[in-house]
């Protein structure tokens, strides 16, 4: 059933990459990806952020989301985005809805649900930020979507610290996936500062289309290939 | 000189790449290397470091470094914020500074202990050794629910302080006790003692055997050695004052002790509940909790009146 939800969405945006952008069609897409939330949501009695499936539609979701928030009229950058939409939610049909419905109790937490929907909204800025580094996009955008994404990460970071103080008894435990949060945090805070350096363009740029391969890398790469605290299993 | 190489804003963001570089090469090489690295977030790091000699720690020295520098461009962006009466960048800065002290804090003192607290212990002793200190707790009763996967969920456990009071400690719920935070982290069982039931000549008997505790029967001296994961087989030494054996006990068989041939009717393991906890000492907490709401807050703050002004551009 949940997977009906994303064939949809990906015809949609197939749709969009091959024929015509329309802002409207991406309106139906990000709509029927909040129905999915709300239904997962209301079936499995928490947040879905759980596990590959879940948390790519979110992603994708959040991509969305913020799309229509900060609207641009720049073809390459629709066209990458979209690329991308299209990616996750292929990777999202792959992945498998099977859930154990089991809910341990460190999860019984608001700050869970707080910490995972932050960091995906903070990752999907900064994936526009670096669509919007390939295409010609005022670099002010560019700007604007690492400092969202910095602002969202950082809250993501620090709702997911005092949880995993609580849980863990310590916010820091050296694994993979908390180094490389870490590495994103000081990655997107020094970004963010290049705007007070003359001549910008093309550190931001460049800067910035890494900064989506560590992201990237941190949630799919380190997620799925090697295991820690935060596998996706 | 220094003051202007401090506020090159181009160099710093070029260390503080440098930082995300050596970071990526520490988490590969923790990655690769867990057992090298398996107590580093047990001890003080700076105790951990002195401790672990080794090459490969290489990483964690040139972060410090780089930091340190960091910690002294900071100092003098937030003189300019305050020259320039940016309150909300100087706050962020400022709580920049404090959460670089408090790590060099926890650096310096934190640790965290993994302990098993009993239920049915009447005095559980929690030894620190960093403070020769023992904290005495005792687990007055442990509440779970088994879920329809048969995992223990809902743990909560009310434990009696050294002052008298009771606390509830459950998951995700710490508890503080004299300088230190408990967190429950599960539920366990331990072996406390097997029943095992025998038959000789129609009589029932009934022995209790607790691991490594000698236990007479029949003139012969068992012990208790190792039992089966399934609780179906024990291994026992059989002592007496000329000779000394190790048996195999199942459920169904015979054995002879003293010359007299005994069936084992049943084997009955019994088990204590118990909490899984550690025991953190964190005096940085406080500071680290401070210093990143107070940046997360001006951050936000920051972010909302610009976010008009973002939408629009």
């Amino acid at each position: 059933m949940e997977k009906a939800f994303i064939v949809i969405s990906l015809c949609i945006t197939l749709y969009q990459i091959f024929f015509k952008k329309s802002q409207f069609l991406n309106i139906i897409s990000f709509l029927i990806l909040l129905t999915l939330i709300f239904y997962t949501t209301i079936i499995y009695k928490h947040f879905p952020v759980t596990g590959l499936f879940e948390t790519l539609s979110f992603f994708t979701f959040s991509i969305l989301g913020l799309k229509l928030l900060i609207k641009e009229d720049s073809a390459l950058y629709n066209l990458s985005s979209n690329i991308i939409v299209s990616i996750l939610l292929s990777l999202c049909l792959m992945a498998s809805t099977k859930k154990t419905a089991f809910t341990p109790d460190a999860l019984n937490t608001i700050l869970f649900p707080l910490h995972v929907a932050f960091s995906f909204l903070a990752y999907a800025s900064f994936t526009l930020a670096f669509c919007g580094a390939l295409s010609k996009i005022d670099t002010i955008k560019i700007q604007n979507l690492n400092y969202i994404g910095f602002v969202t990460f950082t809250i993501g970071l620090w709702t997911g610290g005092i949880w995993a103080y609580k849980a863990w008894g310590a916010y820091f435990l050296y694994s993979i996936k908390e180094i490389f949060s870490f590495v994103i945090w000081i990655y997107y805070a020094s970004v963010i500062h290049i705007r007070f350096i003359k001549n910008n363009i093309k550190l931001l740029k460049i800067s910035t289309i890494i900064g989506f391969i560590i992201v990237i890398f941190t949630y799919i790469g380190i997620g799925l290939f090697m295991k820690n605290t935060h596998s996706l299993g | 000189m220094f003051k202007k190489l401090l506020l090159d804003l181009r160099k710093t963001i070029y260390l503080l790449f440098a930082i995300c570089t050596f970071s990526v090469i520490g988490s590969l090489i923790i990655h690769f290397n867990p057992e090298g690295y398996f107590k580093i977030h047990i001890y003080p790091l700076f105790q951990w470091l002195i401790e672990h000699p080794r090459l490969d720690t290489f990483w964690i020295y040139i972060i410090i470094s780089l930091f340190l520098y960091i910690a002294f461009a900071t100092i003098f962006c937030l003189i300019n914020d305050y020259k320039r009466r940016d309150i909300l960048v100087a706050l962020m800065h400022f709580s920049v500074l404090l959460f670089l002290v408090a790590h060099i804090v926890s650096a310096l003192f934190t640790f965290r202990i993994n302990d098993q607290i009993l239920l049915e212990n009447t005095d559980s002793k929690i030894l620190i050794k960093e403070h020769q200190k023992v904290l005495n707790i005792r687990v007055k009763k442990i509440i779970y629910e088994i879920s329809q996967f048969g995992i223990p969920v809902n743990i909560k456990a009310q434990i009696e302080l050294p002052n008298g009071s009771l606390k509830e400690i459950m998951i995700n719920h710490p508890i503080t006790v004299d300088r230190y935070h408990l967190i429950l982290k599960d539920l366990t069982g331990f072996l406390s003692e097997i029943e095992v039931s025998v038959i000789e000549n129609k009589e029932s008997r009934r022995l209790l055997l607790k691991p490594n505790l000698p236990v007479k029967f029949n003139d012969v001296f068992l012990t208790l050695l190792d039992i089966s994961e399934d609780f179906s087989t024990i291994k026992l030494k059989l002592e007496d004052n000329k000779n000394s054996s190790i048996e195999l006990i199942k459920t169904g068989n015979h054995i002879i002790i003293n010359n007299k041939q005994f069936l084992v009717q049943n084997i009955t393991p019994k088990l204590n509940t118990a909490i899984i906890v550690d025991v953190v000492y964190d005096p940085s907490l406080f500071l680290i909790l401070i210093s990143s709401s107070l940046f997360s807050m001006a951050l936000v703050i920051q972010f909302v009146i610009k976010f008009k002004k973002m939408l629009h551009k």
